[in-house]
């Protein structure tokens, strides 16, 4: 526990970078890869499009595409971008595609004949959409899509290797100091399963309760 | 009076309904036989606008529909037409009463009007309101998407296969309400598999084999029918005594 105590500072920055970057990667890829998906369910070619880009980003290791973006496209451009900015960047466009593919998919698997029923009710148009579609939709969407958001915030520790002072970049500040990597990589650990735990484990009782009822 | 002429369906290349010819009066109960892969499900997709024909022409209470669609065509004749799924498909986030009362809410004007509390009572659902669709047995559920499809006061109830997975009881009280409907004026389109259910409760039956429809009479008429295809498929069912 001491771990934790003689360095709350060092561990509190840390732990308010990781979660901003996390905010602005979650809130840009919920957000815009919503929309990519609803669309992608009427337009072929976007559908298409989000299906290599998803493949792409998940083929190149996220830490290829940090650096890659980070040194040698600032160099090409002759730019110079902070590392936060680029980290929220990658995690972002990341988040973006595999949200898409999330909602795009779910919304597919959504029977058509659920929309064929409320039609044929004499529902209006925006009755159906918020009463009927949304939260059917969103009960088939909201499993995966809290284990995809976890799936950032782990992967936002990779953004340390470009220079964001993150989470886990504090605790190898801590380590350097304190030299005692065992207590501080558990308090670490400890730190995430915290913030991770009650979110994935809502990520999973949702897409258990959302196979129960389809199958019913 | 609901009426079909010439109505064709394709899926690319394969001819699913084939110029059919029916016609459904007010007060009527119609069942459709025929075998798997007939056409039936198609029909019952088709006449409630859902997958509209490739061609032919409806005629909905003088309302007519052209297909291939002209520019203008009238609106769906929702909810004067309503199909039942052989699934129930129940909007899963709303329990059984929920389900109902949001139709029940958007169609306060009903060609048939049905008194739900009635309908619950009659097809003993009463205690089972308050379940959510998962919760509920596969009987309740079917019962329960039938009540939704009459709380929106259909005056042509097209069914697809409602009995198909139920047991005698709930069977009883779903011909009861169906024949309650032919009561109250409402015209019933049965697809089934049942021999039994047809007996019981059709007015006139329809045989589709192939997408083409081979016999549509009263049902005194079935047995004595002559059509070889209707006779072959009765035969069959009465080889392991379900026959008419």
């Amino acid at each position: 526990m001491s771990v934790l105590t003689d360095n709350t500072s060092a561990w509190l920055a840390g732990l308010s970078v990781s979660l901003s970057l996390c905010l602005i990667a979650w809130s840009t890829g919920i957000f815009v890869g919503t929309i990519l998906g609803i669309a992608g369910t009427r337009l072929r070619f976007l559908a298409r499009m989000t299906r290599g880009v998803n493949g792409f980003l998940l083929s190149v290791p996220l830490i290829v595409l940090l650096f890659y973006a980070h040194y040698p496209l600032q160099a090409l451009f002759a730019i110079t971008i902070p590392p936060f900015p680029t980290g929220a960047a990658i995690l972002s466009v990341c988040n973006c595609f595999a949200v898409a593919e999330i909602v795009r998919s779910e919304l597919m698997h959504v029977p058509v004949e659920h929309l064929w029923v409320a039609r044929m009710s004499n529902l209006p148009p925006q009755v159906i959409a918020w009463r009927v579609m949304m939260p059917l939709v969103s009960r088939h969407v909201m499993g995966p899509l809290l284990v995809q958001q976890v799936a950032v915030l782990q992967a936002s520790l990779l953004t340390s290797f470009i220079g964001v002072q993150e989470l886990f970049r504090a605790a190898l500040r801590v380590n350097a100091v304190t030299l005692r990597p065992i207590p501080i990589f558990t308090a670490l650990a400890i730190i995430l399963l915290v913030v991770c735990l009650p979110v994935l484990s809502t990520g999973w009782y949702l897409a258990r309760r959302a196979s129960a009822r389809v199958q019913a | 009076m609901l009426a079909v002429s010439r109505m064709s369906k394709r899926y690319g290349s394969v001819s699913v309904l084939d110029g059919v010819d029916l016609c459904l009066d007010g007060g009527s109960i119609t069942a459709v036989l025929g075998p798997s892969g007939a056409g039936k499900s198609t029909l019952l997709r088709c006449l409630a606008f859902v997958d509209p024909p490739t061609d032919g022409r409806i005629h909905v209470d003088g309302r007519a529909y052209e297909f291939p669609s002209p520019r203008t065509q009238p609106p769906s004749p929702w909810p004067d037409v309503v199909l039942v799924f052989s699934e129930p498909l129940l909007w899963s986030h709303l329990t059984l009463r929920e389900n109902v009362d949001l139709v029940a809410r958007y169609n306060r004007v009903q060609s048939i009007a049905v008194d739900l509390d009635d309908l619950w009572n009659t097809l003993e659902l009463r205690r089972a309101q308050d379940l959510l669709p998962h919760i509920a047995s596969s009987g309740m559920r079917q019962r329960a998407a039938l009540i939704r499809a009459l709380a929106a006061g259909p005056k042509y109830l097209l069914c697809d296969e409602l009995t198909s997975a139920l047991d005698v009881e709930s069977i009883s009280r779903i011909i009861g309400e169906l024949r309650r409907h032919r009561a109250r004026g409402g015209s019933v389109l049965l697809v089934t598999h049942s021999i039994a259910l047809c007996r019981a409760v059709a007015d006139r039956v329809c045989f589709l084999d192939r997408g083409r429809l081979l016999f549509s009479g009263p049902v005194d008429e079935v047995a004595t029918s002559r059509v070889p295809r209707l006779v072959e498929f009765l035969d069959a069912a009465a080889s392991y005594g379900a026959g008419w």
